[in-house]
């Protein structure tokens, strides 16, 4: 008798435990979130302190030396010892034309191509870039792009218009912009679902509505719609703002880089440095830089989203 | 009610064990340095059997046949290349009874630190980058020779000390050079040659008339894969050698006893600037069109005709064979050596190879070494279906390469005084990867500032040796 209520009361324990607090259910979730996002972020902080390479990355503990080196020394990083930008102002580039790019194309395809006759025709092309792998697609624009007419297709419009062909991905100048473009291409394809599907959600009695009280289509569209739209349009902004941070397949493939470093961005930096040049600690610094770039953007959307615990 | 207490009970025993098994697969990784484990009881097995089967004890040179077992090997060759290394196993795997695996990886500079890092290595990696080697050395995670209890004599006998010196570090054996390639070749095509009425040029000023004719001739003469920045490290290697002696060329990538700015290497820019300017007229497409064009394309606008000639190495052949099916290697393009600078120094052969290196010390990786260095692995080698390599083992001749590009190139090794290993994979990856590739970009843009580019490259040998 007595055991038996010893066992209930256990049971009853646990389960009052379990009930009460909440935490608990969380733990496996927990567990796989600290083994696989906050040990490796506190790793990479950790090495970037060090001097070693991929399979000893903490061989010699240097403090904040790749900090100061790669904001100091680094030809690419933050000096613009190689013409025409750094790798942090084309990052800046990147995150303000490539961002702007993605959202006004993405917008006017979602807007204008919204209750057209070859509406599902033309959206299926614009989102048909998501499926291609973007190292592919980076394959594919190094081709768009060739410095030969008769190998790419934006020289052979370029030429039947008069002009002498340009080797787009091969001059200091041009490297870092054309990267920005194909990467406005593979992107759109987002950015103009999401967009189409907020556009789509603007109870179609608004627009009728401002438009009874005698309001142009343009006027319509900036003060009705938009407004709806834009938490998403904020939404993939920033998102395409961190995207823009850490792109490093375009660059790889289209340029490694180059030509003479002039289309390094943050996020190859850090794969550079600690894959092809081996230099895990200095790669790392890098890293935790891109991420301290990063952080306010990802508060701002959790903020936005409601995220962080209040209502928004 | 009822049925919520036994969901609690479920509960009790699901949460330890999803616990465990998270647990369980996050130390699941140690079995891998188990993997000697089971080798050293095949081994056991292979000395039991050994008694018996004492006739093989005769054949020293390739093995013992029966220790079978197996092993791993990971190169970064695939198509063509592949199906010969291939080949090679097989004859391995007949003459020893191991299994042999072989991993291929196009990115193995990458993907090999990754998997020493996470514990898994491949028993054998083939590897071409030296400084990255001497890495592995330093960071302990590779079997020497001796360690491995390789026979020396064998190696010795079939290969020359300064092929052995290339695989030593620290002192140690750690590396057998395999599959070499020249990069010491200049392919043109030789219709175009006559039409001209050129020949192959011996010295580098006869070369330098020949582009100037050409572009007298309102031709283009070169082609550069300069998006591929090592093309322009390879062009500078070979000059470098030539102005300045292999003594001096290990002085400047291995050591950095040499700085970049010394007047050795200034010398050799000017020449090389001498060579390529005007750019807009010799290079096809100016530095601009070179720098957005990959290795591979460039060859192919030599044999479009958009260019005359194309300098890079050996293995190029592969690459018009493939691309070019219509033209007959040999006769259509073939190479001629690069030609010399100073009597003094000759012409050196700069090339590139794959060093065998060990990190499992296993009899069947012992073995593995041993067979890959005998003359029958090498004949295989060089007589495969395709992709077949050429070795710098004493008992492979060059009339054994069916392609004739192939012969020709074997015979230039294997006659070479001097073999320099290709030193952008000497140099320390931030220099011989990074900093070369950029500085040689500049330059091609802005031939006129040798010095700028020249400190360029030695703030980052500064940093890094």
């Amino acid at each position: 008798m007595v055991a038996v209520e010893v066992g209930k009361g256990q049971g009853l324990s646990i389960s009052r435990l379990l009930k009460s607090r909440g935490e608990i259910w969380a733990g496996p979730g927990l567990l796989l979130l600290a083994t696989f996002f906050v040990w490796p972020l506190l790793r990479t902080i950790w090495v970037s302190f060090h001097k070693g390479s991929i399979i000893k990355p903490t061989r010699e503990f240097v403090g904040i030396n790749n900090y100061t080196d790669l904001l100091t020394n680094d030809p690419s990083f933050l000096k613009t010892e190689l013409p025409p930008w750094s790798a942090l102002f084309n990052s800046g580039l990147w995150v303000v034309f490539f961002t702007v790019g993605v959202i006004g194309v993405g917008l006017l395809v979602a807007v204008l191509g919204d209750d057209v006759k070859y509406e599902k025709a033309l959206k299926a092309a614009v989102f048909l870039p998501i499926v291609i792998s973007f190292t592919a697609a980076s394959v594919v624009f190094r081709l768009v792009f060739a410095a030969d007419s008769r190998i790419g297709s934006v020289n052979a419009l370029w030429t039947t218009f008069g002009f002498d062909s340009v080797a787009w991905l091969g001059q200091a100048g041009t490297a870092n912009t054309t990267l920005i473009v194909a990467g406005i291409w593979v992107w759109t394809s987002l950015s103009m679902t999401l967009l189409s599907s907020a556009y789509r959600s603007v109870p179609t009695e608004l627009r009728d509505a401002a438009r009874v009280d005698g309001a142009t289509a343009a006027q319509t569209f900036w003060r009705v719609s938009f407004p709806v739209m834009r938490p998403t349009v904020v939404v993939v902004a920033v998102t395409m703002i961190i995207n823009a941070l850490k792109a490093v397949d375009l660059v790889l493939v289209m340029t490694e880089g180059g030509p003479s470093a002039s289309s390094r961005i943050v996020g190859f930096t850090v794969f550079w440095e600690i894959f092809n040049n081996n230099r895990a600690g200095y790669g790392s610094s890098a890293a935790v830089l891109l991420l301290i770039l990063v952080l306010p953007l990802m508060w701002y959307q959790m903020r936005n989203a409601g995220l962080d615990g209040e209502t928004s | 009610m009822k049925r919520e207490n036994n969901m609690k009970r479920l509960m009790r025993w699901l949460v330890p064990l999803l616990a465990l098994s998270l647990i369980a697969a996050a130390c699941g990784d140690d079995d891998d340095s188990d993997t000697s484990a089971p080798s050293e009881q095949s081994d056991s097995d292979s000395s039991d059997s050994g008694g018996s089967d004492g006739d093989d004890s005769s054949d020293g040179e390739s093995g013992d046949s029966s220790i079978g077992g197996s092993i791993e090997i990971m190169s970064n060759w695939g198509g063509p290349e592949q199906v010969g290394f291939e080949e090679v196993l097989a004859a391995f795997t007949k003459a020893t009874g191991i299994e042999a695996t072989y991993v291929s990886e196009r990115d193995q500079e990458t993907v090999l630190p990754t998997r020493i890092a996470g514990g898994s290595p491949p028993d054998v990696s083939i590897f071409s980058r030296p400084g990255q080697v001497q890495q592995f050395v330093d960071d302990g995670v590779l079997v020497s020779y001796a360690d491995l209890g390789v026979d020396m004599s064998l190696l010795e006998n079939h290969y020359s000390q300064s092929v052995l010196d290339l695989g030593t570090f620290n002192g140690e054996l750690y590396g057998l050079l395999t599959a070499v390639n020249s990069k010491s070749t200049f392919w043109y095509k030789p219709a175009s040659f006559s039409a001209q009425g050129f020949e192959e040029p011996s010295t580098v000023d006869e070369l330098d008339a020949i582009i100037e004719g050409y572009v007298d001739a309102g031709l283009t003469p070169l082609a550069i894969g300069a998006l591929d920045g090592w093309t322009l490290t390879d062009w500078f290697e070979n000059l470098y050698v030539r102005v300045a002696g292999p003594e001096n060329y290990n002085k400047l990538f291995v050591t950095h006893e040499i700085e970049w700015t010394d007047p050795t290497v200034v010398e050799t820019m000017e020449i090389f600037a001498d060579l390529l300017t005007p750019v807009d007229d010799v290079v096809l497409g100016g530095a601009a069109g070179a720098n957005s064009t990959a290795f591979i394309d460039a060859f192919d606008q030599v044999l479009n005709d958009d260019a005359e000639i194309y300098y890079e190495g050996g293995f190029m052949g592969n690459f018009a064979r493939e691309n070019f099916p219509d033209l007959v290697g040999g006769e259509d393009y073939t190479f001629f050596p690069f030609p010399e600078i100073d009597p003094a120094f000759g012409a050196p052969v700069v090339g590139g190879g794959s060093f065998a290196i060990a990190f499992n010390n296993t009899p069947q990786v012992k073995a593995f070494i041993e067979f890959l260095a005998s003359p029958e692995a090498n004949e295989v080698w060089a007589t495969t279906s395709e992709g077949a390599r050429i070795n710098p083992n004493s008992g492979v001749g060059a009339d054994l390469f069916a392609d004739p590009l192939t012969g020709l190139e074997a015979a230039a090794i294997l006659a070479a005084d001097v073999f320099v290993f290709d030193g952008s994979d000497l140099a320390p990856s931030a220099v011989g990867g990074d900093a070369m590739f950029t500085g040689l970009q500049m330059f091609l843009e802005n031939p006129d500032d040798i010095n700028g580019v020249l400190e360029f490259i030695e703030a980052a040998a500064d940093a890094a040796y």
